[in-house]
């Protein structure tokens, strides 16, 4: 990665993270203030006038809250998005195209497994403690099957590496046949931001969760977090899934955030048609079900590769 | 250079965490040092260029950290987990112990005439070395994962104090109203099954 | 200033009001959310969440005492109203902001917030791991969801800006000696479901918490999160206030309680709605039509029976159903509501304490929430009958 390359890195990932984290909260806003008969003006600016009133607001903690702890989880949110979009190929432009960029992203989810729970632990609650811990055993129901559906485009490309992944679908996008594996893995995006129907360790029915004594900076750092996962993960489905930068007329990286948008667009549009899942109930069925359907796709994908020798 | 530098900074940080874990005062706060050596290391064996080795190493790492602390909070009991404790047993014979191992170890490192290199490092370094590790009983390492799959299962069902028949009643006929089966569970599984 | 000015102006578009209603204010306290969500403000969710207080009804037995400790717990800035009426609350509303942008007032009273909170001893330690909290008014305990911590642990102020709440995981040890961080005494085991021994935590789901019937307060010891232990206290209504809320707004105003525990926020979001309409005066043709299509949506949802399956609220009906018939009866109302007297109502039946009792055992503590919130409304026995 050379040094213009680097200096880029630095400043246009984690600015256009949040400005895409802002964007998708504005339109969630407004698609609430929509729901509950508001002005929908009022919801598109409503991330703007949380942030400006998180910024005024004190900041707290608890007796024996392991403050530490604490603090870099909900730092570690942001940080988390960032390294997952470095390894994303933006057309001709890639900022760390590592060998292995499939299990890098995999890598930096299973990190969130820390944050939350850190999250939960730190703040020495009872509300948030119930929520840190049924986010592991959410995370738990997830796992399997997201490690699974990452493996599809693998397959599929015959290798880890982003560009060989986007370079396979010059012919077909890989989610019109793995489309299994791209339910999976957008479900598994909701659900490791926590947010939407998998919103477990901030849920409404524990009190929300890792929210409950959050409060000004920090409260801001993992509300925007949580958002800056959900884009990174939405971006990361577009060279996996969507066929990378290809596409007409534009270049490849405008591309990359077009598609990005699109698939956001498609979150927040899907969340509105279900309640929150509980974690009780979400591991039979991603255990029972989930898991043997993600297996027939990864053998319906090898058949199709080996007798195609390649992608289709 | 810049990879020497690189390689110094994560042993330390390594060393450093694993120190770490014997002197903070919280299980959470042991664990996630212990996590933070583990993923010193798997940086440090990225910095050799086996790039999948070393990200999976960090992976499996934050994710094991991530259930050890589960655990370490569950078993430690009421004190340990959160209260400074010293954790450290028999200290002079530990010590002793480290100093030899330490000893035996640096002295074999450089004493040992290691074989000069042969050529040059293959294209795919992960490839090559599963080839040697692996290659010749790949048969045995595919036959091999399922089984163990099959066996944390087994064990797992074994351990269960619930079986069928204490959810399903000596027959196994407990239904609702409706003919649905209706297991006599504390917490209703997601399908109900 | 004009940076921070700026940023005030912004930040106090909206705000988060935590609302607390004591026992026989409903009316007050629909009211009171009808003009937030009129303003396009929220409604907080916890202490931590909120910009401003507002109690609806005048305070009586423990509540003062619980409000005061949710009120320092509250992050400044922070403004505080007591509702009596509701003729004074649309000024209240639009004071608000205005002092949350009073910087002089503001940092005046940042400033003088307690830092350092030493925890007295209580008085006759009972052999008993329970701990009742009517009986420690001095503690500096909070009425939202927390356990009371005993004994003489010291709270510590941590860093000078920031305020301590008494919130602790860890409590109720009987040997004075084990303490745990910050001095708050560590838990004692006792055996779970499996057979394993497990910390007992004391947590009480107190009168303050979203969603949550204003006079019920639910004192459990956990293991983990599951409650083997409850004990069950129903806080005394003050003077029966001279209005009460419509029927349909009542019972759209549980539908959308349990909803938002379920976590089904478009929809509970129209429920609120629906009852806002309601108590503003919002013609009830209007009104009718918009709760038969949302009925209509919640009957067709899979995902919510799916979710809902197997939840029984005390006395042994199913959630979902008893959401179905609420929703039901409040179209009835709206359709016929020439001032007929006390109907009989869908949750009419008061739910006695065992009952709550008995539901809660054994049960996580988010399906406690679920069955408490599916119990409904005005549900003691003191509570209000509904009639317009």
């Amino acid at each position: 990665m050379s040094s213009p390359a680097a200096m880029a890195a630095v400043v246009l990932l984690p600015v256009g993270v949040a400005v895409l984290a802002l964007a998708a909260a504005s339109v969630n806003g407004a698609v609430n203030a929509r729901a509950e008969g508001g002005a929908v003006r009022d919801g598109f600016a409503a991330p703007f006038r949380e942030t400006a009133r998180l910024v005024r607001q004190q900041r707290r903690t608890l007796p024996g809250a392991d403050s530490l702890l604490w603090r870099i989880a909900g730092a570690g949110l942001g940080i988390a998005a960032v390294l997952q979009v470095v390894v994303i190929p933006f057309g001709a432009v890639w900022f760390a195209d590592l060998p292995v960029g499939l299990v890098w992203f995999n890598a930096i989810d299973v990190l969130l497994w820390a944050l939350w729970w850190l999250l939960g632990w730190g703040a020495n609650s009872s509300w948030s403690l119930v929520g840190g811990y049924r986010f592991l055993a959410q995370a738990l129901s997830y796992e399997i099957p997201l490690m699974f559906a990452l493996t599809a485009p693998a397959i599929g490309a015959g290798s880890l590496r982003l560009l060989d992944v986007q370079a396979a679908q010059h012919s077909l996008w890989f989610v019109v046949w793995m489309p299994v594996s791209f339910l999976v893995y957008m479900a598994s995006v909701v659900a490791f931001s926590s947010w939407g129907p998998f919103q477990t360790a901030l849920g409404p029915d524990i009190g929300t969760g890792v929210l409950a004594e959050l409060s000004g900076i920090d409260r801001l750092l993992v509300l925007g977090g949580r958002y800056a996962v959900l884009v990174a993960g939405a971006a990361f489905s577009v060279p996996l899934f969507l066929g990378g930068g290809s596409g007409p007329l534009l270049p490849g990286g405008i591309w990359v955030v077009v598609k990005t948008i699109a698939v956001l667009a498609g979150i927040l549009a899907v969340r509105r048609l279900f309640p929150t899942v509980r974690p009780d109930r979400l591991a039979e069925i991603a255990w029972v079900i989930v898991v043997p359907l993600v297996l027939v796709q990864l053998a319906v994908v090898a058949v199709i590769v080996g007798v195609n020798r390649g992608a289709l | 250079m810049i990879v020497a530098l690189m390689f110094w900074a994560f042993a330390a940080l390594a060393v450093a965490g694993g120190i770490a874990v014997f002197v903070v005062n919280s299980m959470a706060r042991a664990t996630y040092a212990l996590a933070v050596s583990f993923v010193a290391v798997g940086a440090m064996i990225v910095l050799l260029h086996l790039d999948y080795i070393g990200v999976i190493t960090i992976l499996m790492m934050l994710m094991e950290m991530a259930i050890m602390a589960v655990f370490m909070v569950m078993f430690t009991g009421m004190n340990p987990a959160l209260m400074p404790m010293d954790m450290t047993h028999h200290k002079r014979r530990s010590a002793i112990l480290a100093a030899v191992v330490f000893a035996l170890l640096a002295g074999a490192i450089f004493l040992i005439p290691w074989p000069a290199r042969i050529g040059s490092p293959a294209a795919d370094l992960t490839r090559s070395l599963g080839d040697a590790i692996m290659g010749s009983k790949m048969l045995v390492m595919l036959t091999i994962s399922p089984m163990l799959f099959a066996t944390i299962v087994a064990a797992l069902v074994l351990a269960n104090p619930r079986g069928r028949y204490d959810r399903y009643g000596d027959r196994l006929d407990r239904r609702t109203a409706d003919g649905y089966p209706d297991p006599d569970d504390p917490i209703r599984g997601g399908i109900g099954r | 200033m004009g940076v921070a000015d700026w940023i005030a102006g912004v930040g106090t578009r909206r705000v988060h009001v935590l609302v607390i209603e004591t026992p026989g204010s409903s009316l007050l306290r629909m009211r009171a959310q009808a003009a937030i969500a009129a303003r396009g403000w929220v409604e907080a969710t916890s202490p931590a969440d909120a910009d401003a207080l507002l109690v609806c009804g005048q305070p009586i037995g423990p509540l003062p005492d619980l409000i005061d400790a949710v009120w320092e717990q509250i992050p400044s800035p922070r403004h505080r109203v007591t509702l009596t009426q509701s003729g004074t609350l649309a000024e209240f509303l639009d004071g608000i902001p205005v002092a949350l942008r009073d910087e002089r007032v503001q940092r005046a009273d940042a400033r003088d917030r307690p830092r350092h909170r030493p925890m007295l001893p209580v008085e006759g330690m009972p052999e008993m791991t329970t701990v009742d909290m009517r009986d420690l008014p001095e503690k500096h305990h909070s009425g939202t969801e927390t356990e009371t911590p005993v004994k003489n642990g010291s709270m510590h102020k941590d860093g000078p800006d920031k305020i301590s709440s008494s919130d602790s995981e860890m409590d109720m040890d009987m040997d004075m000696d084990m303490s745990g961080p910050a001095g708050i005494p560590l838990a004692e085991g006792s055996q779970d479901r499996d057979d394993l021994e497990m910390d007992a935590t004391h947590l009480t789901l107190g009168p303050i918490l979203t969603a949550w019937p204003a006079d019920l307060v639910l004192h459990c010891i956990l293991h983990g999160d599951v409650v083997t232990d409850a004990r069950v206290e129903r806080l005394v209504h003050g003077a029966p206030p001279t209005e009460q809320p419509a029927t349909a707004a009542r019972l759209c105003d549980a539908a959308a309680r349990l909803l938002s525990i379920v976590g089904w926020d478009p929809v509970a979001r129209q429920a609120d709605r629906l009852r806002n309409d309601i108590v503003s005066g919002v013609a009830p043709r209007d009104v009718s039509r918009r709760l038969i299509h949302l009925t209509g949506r919640i009957r067709r949802s899979r995902t919510l029976r799916w979710s809902l399956a197997g939840i029984q609220a005390p006395g042994a009906e199913s959630a979902r159903e008893r959401l179905l018939s609420w929703l039901l009866t409040a179209q009835e109302s709206l359709t016929a509501h020439e001032g007929r007297p006390s109907q009989v109502l869908a949750d009419g039946l008061a739910v006695s304490e065992a009952d709550i009792q008995r539901a809660v055992l054994g049960q996580e503590l988010a399906t406690v929430r679920l069955i408490v919130a599916s119990m409904g409304a005005g549900t003691s026995r003191m509570g209000e009958a509904g009639h317009e």
